[in-house]
Parts: structure tokens; C-alpha cells; sequence
């Protein structure tokens, strides 16, 4: 392995050099061009500006949506503790009373006939003193706003598209699924290194063993990304070894018994696979 | 530092990207983001006027021109007048192994790369860029250049074996 990074960077250095020079030739011949580029150059200034302006108004943004999210947070605080506090009043003028206290606040009588218009005086109002008061209810707050989309989830066969960026959506390669990308690339089925016995192999999953060392690996990628040994879990259920490793959407378990491999997978968390298997194992 | 590049390498990044796209303004569009690209990783530059420096910003400018014509098109791609794209097929064996000088011989093996491989491995192996620092410049993910970095070193030692094998 280290024979070819070694390989693969002198490799690599020679040929920069090699194309640097041609580079370098190619840029004095076009020196001598008569075209002056000028959409270039006004292009390229716009793109610097814009490059100079954007973290500032980024950041403006942040900052504004950061002060009207405060700003709203006081507001809805101060709603909530007027509408729960003891000093609250209704527009009939009556006061809720402290808890356990007695209920003294009245409406005073009007000293003169009401305003016509007006409501009756004592309308709305509890019996005095003889019926504890209504208790007082906050106006409905609106229900929260709920995301009408559930979250994506993955299912049984199905399989993210790894090299679709879906920061964009660009599609910045071939795109497909994993298993489509290392059918293409020539990498199904895994080449094993020398020395190295497959154990199990899908299209996600290798397990290699050699020496009593066991390892798992993403197909397709190099050994170097190979999982070190500690990282899985071994299982001994029923003389029958298994491995397991969490991988970022499933779990996958590995096992072998009277010369067929099996595996299993889940979504869930990896205890429920061990009970799972030993379920199975030891059925 | 960055002036500098900008008037020394313009010329050579727009006709690059010209040579790809054969659209003056795309070109334009495209050297001044990769020229961006570049102000992001200046610290990776130590002489501008190394040719090591000019092969940098060519192979931005370049895979770059590259994605922008596969939007545009949304085909395969042309012939670009270089030798650029992957040729395993009709790939001349002789050829290789005749070619004596060990610099030509890894330009041999090298350009046999699609500019999709071939960027990703001499960001790595050349300029000595992280894979995140490459994810970033050439815009696409961190688990794709793995992926692409390790097609171009299958590709490259399968080609080399079969080369001295022969």
C-alpha cells in the first residue's frame, strides 16, 4: 500500500510538472493575444465585490432576524404574563382575585345613568360574594405550525443517493444509487487483498477476515477505510459468530453458520438487531 | 499576490475554459469562479510563477468549464481537443509502453483519467489538499471525492501494472 502512494505522488508530481511547463509556454503565447478581456475583468470585479459584501450581509440578516426573534420572545413573554397575572382585568372592569383571597374588586355603581350604548352596570359579573369568580382563561393560542411534509425516511432496498449533493441538488455526478455507482465503476463484485478471506460481501458491505482478524469495509472503497477490528461488535450466539457494525442509516449484522452466510439489517438501533439475532440463532 | 495571479493567469484560465464551453461569456463566468476558488485557497500557493501553481489553477478552471458545459448540455461530453477524457476503451497499449521518459509516461497514464478523476487525484497527490479543501473547490462532496479518488488509484495502478507488465 505504502509502495503505491508512493507511486501514486511521484506519479502525480511528475506530471504537474510536465504540464506546469506546457501551461506556462501556453500562457506567454497568449500574452501576445490583442484581446483585452474586458468582460473579464468587470466580471471578475462584481464576483469580488460580491465576495466582500456578502459575509456583511449575511451577517446583517443573522443579526436581524436575531433581534426580531428577541424582540417577538419579549412580546409573547409579556402576553402570557398579563394574561396569567393577578392584576389582569377584563373590560367589564372586573379583577381576578389572588389565589385564596377573598373577592372584593366590584365594579363601583355608576353615579349617574349609563351612557346609552353602554353595558348594563353588574352585567357580565359574578354573583358578590356569594360564587367564586370564572376562572379566568388565556385566549386560545394558535397551534403551532406543523411541517406538512413528513421527514424523508429510507425503507427496505432502498438506498440514498450518495453522490447526488443534496445541499444543491445538483446532480455532480453520475448520480444513481450506491449500487449503481460501483456497478459502473467496474467494483462489484469487491476485490479482496492478498491474504484476505470474504466472509460476506452485498452492495454496501464487505466483511474480510485474515488472521483471526476481522474486518468490515464499505464496498467499493479502499482498505484504508477499512474499520479498524474494535470497531464492531462481535457476537457468540449458539457457536455461531457474528459481526456487527452501525453504519450511518442502518445497522447491518453479519453472520455465518454451517457455511451460509446471512445478514441482517435494520433501521432501528443496533440492540434491536442482537435480539434480533439471537432470536433467530436460537430458535 | 492575488492581482498578480489574476493578470499573469487570466489569459490561460479563460482560453481554457473557452476551449471547453466555445461560449466567451460562460468562459468569462467560469474564470472568474474558479479566479474566487482560488482567493479561498491562496495559502496553498507559494510561487505563483511556478509552473506547479499554473497547473492548479488549471485544473480548477477546468473541471470547473467541465461541470458547466455537462449543465449546459446535459449530454456526454465533447471531444475538448485534448486528451483529457477517460480512453480505457481504445486505449493504445504500445503506445504507452514505447514512451521512455518517466514524466511522459505518467502524462500517459494521468490524461487516460477523465478531468472528473484525474482533478480530484492531482488535488490530492499534487497540491497535497485536504479532502474537505478539495470538496470545496471543485464543488462537490466530501464522500465524492473520496469515491473519485479512489477510481483514479484503481484506474492508475491497474494501468501501471498492465504497463509493466507488458
Amino acid at each position: 500500500m505504502k509502495t503505491d502512494e508512493d507511486f501514486l505522488k511521484n506519479l502525480a508530481v511528475q506530471y504537474v510538472q510536465e504540464k506546469g511547463e506546457e501551461y506556462q509556454r501556453e500562457r506567454i503565447d497568449l500574452e501576445n493575444s490583442e484581446d483585452p478581456l474586458h468582460g473579464l475583468d468587470a466580471k471578475m470585479s462584481a464576483a469580488l465585490a460580491r465576495k466582500k459584501t456578502a459575509p456583511r450581509t449575511v451577517w446583517r440578516g443573522r443579526r436581524i432576524v436575531s433581534i426580531a426573534a428577541s424582540v417577538a420572545l419579549i412580546i409573547f413573554a409579556a402576553t402570557m404574563f398579563f394574561f396569567q397575572s393577578d392584576n389582569f382585568s377584563r373590560a367589564d372592569g372586573y379583577v381576578a382575585p389572588s389565589a385564596g383571597a377573598p373577592v372584593t374588586a366590584m365594579p363601583p355603581a355608576p353615579a349617574s345613568p349609563p351612557a346609552p350604548g353602554a353595558p348594563p352596570p353588574g352585567a357580565m359579573l359574578p354573583a358578590p360574594e356569594t360564587e367564586a369568580p370564572d376562572e379566568m382563561v388565556a385566549p386560545a393560542m394558535p397551534p403551532p405550525v406543523m411541517d406538512a411534509a413528513p421527514p424523508p425516511t429510507v425503507g427496505a432496498g432502498q438506498e440514498y443517493q450518495w453522490d447526488t449533493d443534496r445541499a444543491t441538488g445538483d446532480d455532480v455526478w453520475a448520480g444513481g444509487t450506491w449500487e449503481d455507482t460501483i456497478a459502473e465503476a467496474g467494483m462489484w463484485p469487491p476485490s479482496v487483498p492478498e491474504g484476505w478471506r470474504m466472509i460476506y460481501a452485498d452492495h454496501s458491505t464487505a466483511v474480510l477476515e485474515s488472521g483471526g482478524h476481522t474486518v468490515i469495509t464499505r464496498t467499493g472503497l479502499p482498505a484504508d477505510d477499512y474499520l479498524p477490528p474494535d470497531s464492531y461488535t462481535r457476537l457468540d450466539i449458539a457457536g455461531t459468530t457474528a459481526f456487527l457494525t452501525e453504519g450511518p442509516i442502518q445497522s447491518i449484522l453479519v453472520f455465518e453458520r454451517d457455511g451460509q452466510k446471512f445478514t441482517l439489517t435494520t433501521l432501528y438501533d443496533y440492540r434491536d438487531l442482537i435480539s434480533l439475532a439471537e432470536y433467530w440463532l436460537l430458535e | 499576490m492575488f492581482e498578480y495571479l489574476y493578470e499573469k493567469y487570466k489569459r490561460l484560465m479563460w482560453h481554457k475554459a473557452y476551449t471547453i464551453l466555445k461560449d466567451r461569456a460562460l468562459a468569462e463566468d467560469i474564470t472568474s469562479e474558479a479566479f474566487i476558488r482560488v482567493l479561498r485557497n491562496l495559502h496553498k500557493i507559494d510561487d505563483p510563477d511556478s509552473g506547479k501553481t499554473a497547473a492548479f489553477l488549471v485544473t480548477i478552471v477546468r473541471n470547473l468549464a467541465i461541470t458547466q458545459y455537462h449543465r449546459e448540455k446535459k449530454s456526454q461530453p465533447a471531444d475538448f481537443g485534448e486528451r483529457e477524457y477517460d480512453r480505457a476503451d481504445n486505449f493504445d497499449m504500445e503506445e504507452t509502453v514505447a514512451v521512455k521518459d518517466e514524466a511522459e509516461r505518467a502524462a500517459g497514464l494521468l490524461d487516460r483519467l477523465s478531468e472528473e478523476l484525474k482533478s480530484v487525484f492531482l488535488l490530492k497527490y499534487a497540491h497535497d489538499l485536504q479532502h474537505k479543501e478539495i470538496a470545496q473547490i471543485l464543488g462537490i462532496t466530501e464522500n465524492n471525492v473520496t469515491v473519485r479518488l479512489f477510481r483514479a488509484k484503481k484506474k492508475l495502478t491497474e494501468w501501471a501494472k498492465g504497463v509493466s507488465q507488458s
